[in-house]
């Protein structure tokens, strides 16, 4: 099970997440200082940290991140932040977070952040090795970029490809939709992510094409999730 | 009226303090004059008084005695009466027969009053010692001079007292003056600090200079209340648009608080709420995002980006959806010598553009066609089959909440040609609509740098300003 440290000064926010993500089955711990938070990351291992960019007490986010990385605490970190400049959120991940929210968000959107962040392998050498995959009786292959659904091919177009890889890489876990369109398409921006339904739908017609069960799930009011049978 | 305020006026201190100067000058003008004219009058006749005086000098004493009495034989109205007397005081010859009882300095002019016949008489003598220690007065009666003189005094008195009264008069009616004046701007004011922004200063018409203040502050006014009415206007929007979504929240709530409802019933209805609060929160976002783009605070994000490249992906992010509605989504990336290079925040354009491409595909009727070109520039242009942008409405894309009269019936919150504007600005971009052929035409046009640079990246009012040129501009542009 996740083991999740929230530094946040704002008590009800804290409590908000930790909320949210015992729903998903994760633990939490809650650091209220840069200080507190420091001392609490050296002292025990945890899966995610979530870090608020602004903190009480001299030691701000980018700080705190900083001195982690300082004693080689390689905890995957997501910042929050009430700043939703662009230039603040490059900041935030050149100095070393591995993702960023900013403030109001979807909790559902920061579980699932936190998901796909405490599931990232720790060693990400290996996956460029990697040169197939499989999930279920889905089968991809890296190199000549092809695609075998029950041993039968299935023809996609580039990006439809990359949205399943994504996709697999990532199975079982709720993707939403604007993780999806930062991944697949490498932007960041929020409005109109409802496009991905669209793009969706058409992978899933070429998955599905009258075969059941349907390999890729909606996941009402958050994201999708490619069923990992 | 308000004489308590009056001490403090400027006008009325002012008025005073050139009547005092004025007054002070007048006074030493009066003081000169006097001085001069009565040393002039009495000059001469004291220059042979005291020849006549010493003269007797070179006389024996009974030739003096002798020539003294004739004198005032031939003087009985005792108009120049002269005197002789011992050194002792006593009197010997003359029709002058005593002497003053305090006697005044010898070789000296000193002036006696005489009270003669119930009237006074001046008389300017000369006191002269003889060598043998007689004194000898000489005097004349200058009874005429002393009325000049008392004259010239009671016209500079009545002169400054009238002088002070119309000084202190004026200065009053001046203070009163402006002080009204002021009481009627300041009136205004202070209705308009209470909140009448369409009040005006008075201004009287003339040319002066409380009126060129006040002319300049009225048209300071002119600009806050335009300002403050697109701020209302935003406002309103942001209340009616917030209301709408919250109303059909509640229902949705309602509906879902009923009892008969199934599980799967209930989430359903909860997830529609859910979809109503992001799209509360997703308005909310985009407004934030104007504002802090027109900081311009985000420069310290450009980096060097491939335009064609991020056309091509905003293109294939957006082809399923305008596939769906069966419209043609064609991009052409020829861009053969122009430069595809520009400096720009990425992901604020695939934003700008993704909402034009947005637009574009909300509003052109099924199985219309969008194209989506690459110019000079560089600029972006995209061309649908839509309805377009009545020209009278482009001046007002810029506007948030703004929705023009073709797009009622089609979701939208009204910011996102606002914001296609506003980070249109931010890269010294310009957002241009202009009719095409059974269509519309929407620019992102790369403005030249000596342009695009005197374009402030802030203030409502220069938005609306360069949102109406590119209107006149636009109509301007042969189509």
């Amino acid at each position: 099970m996740a083991d999740i440290l929230i530094v946040e000064d704002d008590r009800a926010t804290a409590r908000e997440i930790a909320v949210a993500l015992s729903d998903q089955g994760m633990h939490s711990a809650h650091a209220e200082t840069g200080v507190a938070a420091i001392e609490m990351a050296r002292s025990k291992h945890y899966d995610v940290i979530i870090l608020d960019r602004m903190l009480p007490g001299g030691l701000n986010g980018l700080e705190v991140l900083a001195a982690l990385r300082g004693t080689s605490v390689t905890t995957p970190i997501l910042f929050l932040s009430a700043l939703s400049a662009v230039s603040d959120r490059v900041r935030g991940l050149r100095a070393g977070g591995d993702d960023y929210l900013t403030k109001p968000f979807d909790y559902l959107e920061l579980t699932a952040r936190v998901d796909a962040l405490a599931r990232r392998p720790t060693v990400p050498a290996s996956s460029s090795l990697e040169v197939e995959r499989t999930v279920g009786d889905l089968h991809m292959d890296l190199l000549n970029r092809r695609v075998w659904r029950s041993g039968q091919e299935i023809l996609l177009l580039p990006r439809e490809f990359a949205l399943l890889d994504y996709l697999m890489r990532h199975a079982g876990q709720v993707l939403t939709r604007a993780m999806i369109f930062e991944q697949v398409w490498g932007y960041h921006y929020d409005a109109h992510t409802n496009v991905i339904d669209v793009h969706m739908t058409k992978l899933r017609r070429k998955l599905d094409h009258g075969r059941t069960p349907p390999v890729i799930e909606t996941v009402r009011g958050s994201g999708y999730r490619l069923l990992a049978l | 009226m308000r004489f308590r305020d009056l001490r403090s006026a400027s006008s009325f201190r002012l008025a005073l303090f050139f009547a005092a100067l004025f007054g002070s000058a007048s006074l030493l003008f009066v003081g000169t004059t006097y001085t001069l004219t009565t040393s002039f009058l009495s000059g001469n006749p004291d220059e042979r008084m005291r020849a006549q005086a010493i003269s007797f000098d070179a006389r024996s004493p009974h030739n003096a005695e002798e020539m003294i009495d004739q004198h005032g034989l031939l003087d009985p109205a005792g108009r120049r009466p002269f005197g002789l007397f011992a050194p002792d005081g006593r009197w010997i010859a003359g029709n002058l027969k005593k002497l003053p009882n305090s006697l005044p300095r010898p070789e000296r002019f000193f002036e006696t009053k005489v009270k003669a016949g119930g009237e006074d008489t001046i008389y300017r003598s000369f006191l002269h010692r003889l060598p043998n220690g007689r004194i000898v007065i000489v005097s004349r009666n200058i009874e005429e001079l002393a009325q000049f003189r008392q004259r010239l005094l009671d016209v500079t008195v009545i002169g400054l007292l009238l002088m002070a009264l119309l000084g202190i008069a004026g200065g009053t009616i001046i203070g009163l003056a402006s002080l009204r004046r002021l009481d009627g701007v300041t009136l205004a004011i202070e209705s308009i600090t209470r909140g009448d922004l369409s009040r005006r200063l008075p201004a009287r018409g003339s040319n002066d200079d409380i009126d060129r203040l006040v002319r300049v502050v009225n048209s300071m006014l002119d600009q806050i209340q335009r300002l403050m009415g697109e701020v209302k206007g935003v406002c309103d929007s942001v209340a009616h648009d917030l209301r709408t979504p919250l109303t059909r929240l509640l229902a949705i709530l309602e509906r879902a608080h009923r009892h008969n409802l199934s599980a799967d019933e209930r989430e359903i209805e909860l997830c529609n709420a859910i979809q109503e609060v992001q799209q509360m929160l997703r308005t909310f976002a985009a407004l934030l995002r104007i504002s802090e783009m027109e900081d311009g605070i985000r420069r310290a994000s450009f980096r060097e980006i491939d335009l064609a490249q991020l056309v091509e992906d905003v293109v294939d992010y957006y082809e399923p959806a305008a596939e769906t509605k069966g419209i043609d989504l064609l991009f052409n990336p020829d861009l053969t010598d122009m430069p595809k290079l520009i400096s720009a925040d990425a992901d604020l354009m695939f934003e700008a553009l993704g909402n034009l491409l947005d637009n574009a595909i909300k509003f052109t009727p099924e199985s219309g066609s969008i194209r989506v070109e690459l110019a000079e520039g560089p600029s972006v242009i995209v061309t649908d089959t839509g309805p377009g942008i009545a020209p009278e409405e482009r001046g007002q894309v810029a506007i948030r909440f703004h929705r023009g009269t073709r797009s009622r019936g089609t979701p939208g919150n009204g910011l996102g040609l606002p914001l296609v504007n506003a980070i249109a600005r931010l890269h010294g971009m310009e957002l241009r609509i202009e009719d095409h052929v059974g269509g519309c035409r929407v620019a992102l046009a790369t403005l030249p740098l000596s342009l695009s640079s005197s374009i402030p990246a802030q203030g409502g009012l220069n938005r609306i300003n360069l949102a109406s040129r590119t209107a006149a501009e636009t109509l301007a542009i042969p189509s």
